[in-house]
């Protein structure tokens, strides 16, 4: 067995112990089985996922499904952790959260009845619908047209996580919508949001916590008359940022999820649906009676 | 609304007139610059940079709240503009939100385009449909005396009254903004090569009006135009050719203004008609899935229509939805 190099090279880290760490990784669920599949799990802590997509494919449906499922508790194989909402656009609902959180509690309710363990029973005593609102912490970022609000939260996000270290998530939604605007200079632009994605990472390293950045598309006109593609928002130099990238997008009428960027993970589709309870995956077709 | 000038802010004060040397007038400023630039910049230590930084972000970064704290306080207030057609106040949990932007999109038969405002059309709509309240000259008077009308000649004019609005909503207390259109404008003064400019505008009234409905929470409502869609829908790139690319086969109308308005407005209702009846559409709400309703429009404004089938909603995505425009154009017989 290879010696770690450590002495020699401060600060590095060996592949063994990083691999240990990633099969470590914690995965906060969707909902949907074939979506979670997709993730490996779900949403695992320690990096940065991104999702885009076009207005009304549920990103922000996502973002409070995420948040209420990463309070799932221990016994049920959840994190049992808080999470951090930060809010850009304007389309957070409260009334959804509550449907999504009584949706969840409903769930391990049943869950722990059918499995009849009494830790499961108790676990899910112990969760309420207002415990899990009050376990979301939600800002709103409301700049005109500039980012200072926006740069100022991401300053302030490690004091606050410091003092919150029950918070296992961060939901930003969107990354997009201050930065398509009011930056006369791409480069800089560029670099603010590198720095951004830098400060982010690092959080989510340390802290071993999911960062989720919902990002908007954009319509890219081809040339020569050849119709026009969606794109990701943030141009080519953001694709960098985050670990994984899923794309959200309607095929016939449904729901599409593409994982297209991952660290380990192949490329792979799922199909999803956004229901009056939250995120869930298709309804199993009821076989006809014989 | 302005910027936030670091002139009033907490800073010490021989920074604070390094940093005013170095034209670094806002927060934004600051902030946007690397911590490296700002050693350079203001010959200070990095961690006096550092230190720097939190200070202003301390500032002005927005406080966090619980959403427990939020469902309380949202009990407490008014979080919806009711339109009074039931079943779609219904579906979209109490009417049209505060707090965001809600955008009705249609061809130009049913909304009026710029400066065709009618005084005698909002007195005769209270008139036929409050016929109790509305019943004199005072009352009349009251209502039209609440409602103030701005014609903006320019986009540059457009804009300066958007951000002029914060004072007028305090002045005159108001509770709902309406721009009708937000297309009109744009879409005469930016040519096709002049989209992105067209476009960063575009972000620049929505970021404001965004800003105003939530700050004062009240609901802001865009009318959009429809326009013939150039091409094919658009998909992303790992889709393949699901339908034909190049320019679209037949005429199809859709929302105007692209991709990233569409992103931007919160709610959008779509007017269509299918067969000469006229439906309103939730094409994008965070509250409510996509339905259909029929109405029409009477003495009193627009009702909604019962026992009307509504036509089977294709689901897909927002920018590619399409409007109907089938609307016979015969001259109809008047009910005198």
């Amino acid at each position: 067995m290879l010696r770690p190099l450590a002495y020699l090279t401060a600060g590095a880290r060996s592949a063994q112990h990083l691999y240990e760490k990633e099969l470590a990784a914690r995965k906060i669920i969707t909902f949907c089985g074939d979506l979670d599949g997709m993730l490996g799990g779900g949403v695992a802590t320690g990096q940065i996922t991104e999702f885009c997509g076009v207005p009304a494919v549920g990103k922000t449906q996502l973002g409070i499904q995420l948040a209420i499922d990463v309070q799932i508790p221990a016994a049920f194989g959840g994190l049992g952790a808080s999470a951090v909402y930060i809010d850009t656009e304007g389309s957070f609902m409260v009334e959804r959260v509550v449907e999504i959180a009584n949706a969840c509690i409903r769930h391990l309710k049943k869950l722990a009845n059918n499995d009849g363990s009494a830790t499961r029973k108790e676990a899910a005593s112990k969760v309420s619908r207002d415990g899990m609102l009050a376990n979301i912490h939600f800002f709103r970022v409301r700049d005109c047209t500039e980012q200072a609000s926006m740069l100022a939260v991401t300053q302030m996000l490690p004091s606050f996580i410091a003092n919150h270290p029950e918070v296992k998530l961060i939901v930003i939604d969107s990354i997009a919508f201050h930065f398509r605007q009011d930056f006369q200079d791409m480069a800089q632009r560029t670099r603010v949001l590198a720095e951004m994605a830098q400060k982010l990472m690092h959080l989510a390293e340390e802290k071993d916590l999911a960062v989720v950045l919902m990002n908007q598309v954009t319509t890219k006109v081809l040339d020569n008359n050849r119709g026009s593609k969606l794109v990701p928002a943030l141009g080519d130099s953001w694709a960098h940022a985050a670990t994984s990238r899923v794309i959200l997008y309607w095929q016939e009428q449904t729901r599409h999820a593409f994982l297209y960027k991952s660290p380990w993970l192949p490329a792979k589709t799922a199909e999803y649906h956004v229901t009056a309870d939250g995120i869930r995956g298709r309804r199993p077709q009821k076989r006809p009676r014989a | 609304m302005a910027s936030r000038a670091l002139q009033r802010m907490n800073i010490d004060p021989t920074i604070l007139q390094k940093l005013t040397n170095r034209r670094l007038f806002t927060a934004r400023d600051l902030l946007i610059a690397t911590h490296l630039e700002l050693v350079e910049a203001l010959d200070i230590t990095f961690q006096a940079a550092e230190e720097l930084v939190l200070c202003v972000c301390n500032q002005i970064a927005p406080i966090s709240s619980t959403v427990l704290d939020l469902h309380a306080r949202a009990k407490l207030q008014l979080n919806h503009l009711q339109t009074q057609l039931s079943a779609l106040d219904q579906q979209l949990r109490g009417g049209i939100p505060v707090g965001g932007i809600t955008e009705l999109a249609g061809s130009v038969m049913y909304i009026d385009t710029e400066k065709k405002f009618s005084s005698r059309r909002i007195v005769e709509m209270a008139k036929s449909r409050w016929p109790h309240t509305f019943h004199d000259q005072e009352t009349i008077q009251s209502l039209t005396e609440h409602i103030l009308v701005v014609n903006p000649d320019s986009s540059e004019a457009l804009v300066g009254h958007i951000k002029a609005l914060e004072a007028s909503i305090i002045d005159h207390n108001v509770k709902l903004v309406v721009v009708d259109s937000i297309a009109a404008l744009a879409r005469s003064e930016f040519s096709r090569d002049k989209i992105v400019d067209r476009q960063q505008l575009l972000g620049q009234q929505a970021a404001i009006l965004k800003s105003l409905a939530e700050t004062f929470r009240i609901p802001v409502v865009v009318v959009n135009q429809v326009t013939a869609q150039m091409y094919a829908p658009s998909s992303h790139a790992f889709q393949g050719k699901t339908t034909s690319s190049g320019p679209a086969a037949q005429t199809q109308l859709t929302a105007a203004l692209g991709t990233m308005w569409a992103h931007a407005v919160n709610t959008r209702l779509v007017l269509e008609s299918v067969a000469d009846v006229r439906f309103i559409k939730v094409a994008k709400s965070p509250a409510a899935p996509m339905a259909a309703f029929a109405y029409t429009i009477t003495e009193a404004g627009m009702e909604l229509l019962e026992g009307h089938t509504v036509p089977a909603q294709v689901l897909g995505s927002v920018i590619n939805m399409h409007v109907a425009h089938e609307f016979n154009y015969e001259p109809q017989e008047m009910d005198i």
